[in-house]
């Protein structure tokens, strides 16, 4: 049972099939809308379809039980399969084996065998120097009248696939620990209010102003948000968060998400009224929004509408009503041109949306993706090269060389190497 | 039209000449048709190189901000990585197929032309823009010419000799292998890296990141096929296809899913 369970976590096939599923989830994930609710689905989606992603949880796949076990199963196959592996790998790289048989030679990937006019220490010497040259490490060893030469290059990209598939088990601990001891939560904030910050006694972050940049042709190109941070009451930080550049502060993170205009915190629009020509006949006027007022003087009810795009609608004494869209700065008249109206007070203050993170597990996710870019490199850029010489004496001050190698990768460029080898020793002959 | 649609457009016939050529010189071998598609490649690759280099000039940063500004970068990188890794080993059907690639992305990136004085998204304003989406696109470049070696592959797979086809695979593997870990570092670990800065979180299971995951899966799962299983031809061959038709869609996907990622 043991062994079978060991069997399947270590299988490269069973390996292959968890991550296809977790790839088909994913794309379900990707195109079907997450997080909507069951009748959102059966609108957009029809009956039979809607009934089916909801039931099966298609609607919330990464959060999903089954989305969760599969991540969780991937990640224990691939410890089990880097732990399986990784004896074997050191065994390859650090290993320093010298071959004396001469038929082994003739099974590896490539081989050759010459005669030199040198006598065998001197061919032996030669080979190690060889190898050297292309950033080989060599070794010699001498058994009787026989010399053998190992010579190994880049024995550390055995390793590769282990730092690669190691680096999935440092993103899952850094996932925990940031479900364990993280947190992440958004504040909503007006200009001018604060907050505290979650997890620190007494750090309050107060908002001072928000500012939308625009470069010189017009265009938006950044958005910062002055905040000071303060301790204990006293100030011990005032700067600006935008995009890229958060607040950093005891292990908190602050950033700026997004910003609106506080159309809630409006309870009414101020206006001024003016005649034809102008002139203010009613300088300063508080119309509170649903709640119509006799304007004095003026013989008509006036009622401010919409905070969004504000208007005042005009209820005449003979019954007709008309609605009069209020521009900043702008005298804007009714039909009749008799009557003009400018908001001095309406235009709402800006909300932030600060969010603040902590995240534990932040270097358990950097040592993560570090071993994974360095792992996909080393396991697919390099190779692990060795040769094995075995040179013999020959009457008349002449040895034998037969030699012989393998690469973990890339045979084809071994091949080349391999041969610059073998002309290079040719030479002695 | 601005200068550099004028530009693409006069690439893409230059191109679409090269693809024609190449067609020419295997059914008819000859000295006069190898180089002629050789030079209108080159010179539809100096072309894009000046309308990349234009268009960089007009909206004044590097042309990595919206979807255009993707397919015009990823086109001339297929360009650029054919000619300097692969031109000597590609039999001419899979040159041609590059080549045909590389129409496909610049009439993707005409589709989705934009002003280059359009507004830039402020969180695009950072250093990680230039590793994240530089080394995404040129790890997708080796997925396209590894796409382009599958697709004859597969076609050829009952009239072709072994050796032949063994070739193709071998080419096919080597472009994946080149380009997963150049992806790797690019989408996956300086996207994550970027985003956390950003966005406050490494993963958001944003539609565009969750497909680029997807791409990285299937050629995870192409690597262990070939390298732990020692899967050749036609299976392999057919992964990576896939592969590669996800490697689009999730380019394009982001304009269709929206999320994070909805500006290109």
């Amino acid at each position: 049972m043991q062994r079978a369970i060991i069997g399947f976590l270590t299988s490269a096939r069973a390996g292959i099939v968890v991550m296809a599923v977790l790839a088909v989830l994913s794309l379900l994930g990707a195109i079907i809308p997450q997080g909507g609710t069951h009748e959102a689905y059966v609108q957009v989606f029809g009956s039979a379809r809607g009934d089916l992603i909801w039931y099966t949880g298609l609607g919330d796949v990464y959060r999903s039980a089954y989305y969760s076990g599969l991540l969780l199963l991937l990640c224990v196959m691939v410890l089990a399969c880097a732990l399986k592996r990784l004896p074997g790998q050191v065994r390859q790289a650090a290993r320093r084996e010298f071959i004396s048989d001469e038929n082994r030679l003739g099974k590896m990937q490539c081989h050759a065998a010459l005669e030199l006019d040198v006598d065998a220490e001197e061919a032996a010497l030669h080979a190690a120097d060889i190898c050297r040259k292309r950033l080989y490490r060599a070794w010699t060893r001498r058994r009787n009248d026989v010399f053998m030469v190992l010579a190994s290059r880049t024995a550390f990209a055995r390793y590769g696939s282990f730092l690669l598939h190691v680096s999935f088990i440092f993103l899952l601990a850094g996932g925990v620990a940031f479900t364990r001891f993280g947190y992440r939560s958004l504040e909503d904030v007006p200009v001018g209010g604060e907050f505290d910050l979650p997890g620190l006694s007494g750090v309050t972050v107060i908002v001072d102003d928000f500012e939308v940049v625009h470069d010189e042709f017009g265009r938006v190109s950044d958005y910062v948000c002055s905040v000071m941070l303060t301790d204990s009451g006293r100030p011990v930080l005032v700067r600006g968060i935008s995009p890229n550049h958060p607040l950093e502060y005891r292990g908190r993170e602050v950033f700026l998400v997004s910003y609106d205009q506080d159309f809630e915190s409006l309870q009414g629009l101020v206006v001024s009224v003016h005649d034809r020509s102008g002139k203010a006949i009613v300088p300063v006027l508080y119309l509170p929004f649903g709640s119509p007022l006799d304007v004095p003087g003026a013989n008509l009810v006036l009622e401010a509408v919409d905070a969004v795009a504000p208007f005042v609608r005009i209820d005449y004494p003979a019954g007709e009503i008309e609605d009069v869209r209020l521009e900043p700065e702008t005298v804007t008249f009714n039909d009749d041109g008799n009557l003009g109206f400018s908001v001095i007070h309406g235009v709402p203050s800006v909300i932030v949306a600060l969010e603040v993170v902590r995240e534990p597990g932040e270097w358990l996710v950097v040592a993560g993706l570090a071993l994974l870019t360095v792992g996909s490199f080393v396991c697919l850029y390099l190779s692990h090269r060795r040769i094995w010489f075995i040179v013999k004496s020959l009457p008349g001050r002449k040895a034998r060389v037969v030699f012989g190698g393998g690469t973990s990768r890339n045979v084809d460029s071994f091949r080349g190497e391999f041969e610059h080898v073998r002309r290079t020793l040719d030479e002695l002959s | 039209m601005s200068s550099v649609e004028t530009i693409l457009y006069a690439v893409l016939p230059v191109y679409f000449l090269a693809v024609v050529f190449l067609g020419f010189g295997t059914v008819v071998p000859g000295k006069k048709a190898g180089k002629a598609w050789f030079y209108l490649l080159l010179t539809g690759f100096l072309l894009h190189t000046a309308a990349l280099v234009l268009r960089t000039i007009l909206s004044g940063d590097v042309p990595f901000t919206d979807l255009f500004e993707y397919c015009l970068f990823m086109g001339w990188a297929v360009a650029l990585v054919y000619l300097v890794f692969f031109r000597r080993d590609l039999p001419r059907p899979v040159s041609a197929m590059v080549v045909l690639v590389l129409i496909l992305l610049v009439g993707l990136a005409l589709f989705y032309y934009s002003d280059p004085m359009s507004a830039k998204m402020p969180a695009l304003k950072s250093n990680w823009l230039y590793v994240h989406v530089s080394l995404a696109a040129l790890g997708e470049t080796f997925f396209a010419i590894a796409f382009a070696a599958s697709l004859i592959l597969l076609i050829k797979r009952n009239t072709a000799g072994s050796e032949y086809l063994g070739r193709l695979d071998s080419i096919a593997y080597r472009a994946v292998s080149m380009g997963f870990p150049i992806f790797t570092a690019g989408a996956m670990v300086a996207g994550a890296i970027w985003a956390k800065r950003a966005w406050g979180a490494y993963w958001s299971w944003d539609p565009k990141e969750t497909m680029s995951l997807v791409v990285w899966l299937i050629y995870a799962i192409y690597l262990h096929m070939r390298l732990v299983r020692g899967m050749k031809g036609a299976p392999a061959a057919i992964v990576v296809i896939v592969g590669f038709i996800m490697t689009l869609l999730t380019i394009s996907g982001s304009m269709l899913l929206g999320g994070l990622h909805s500006y290109g």
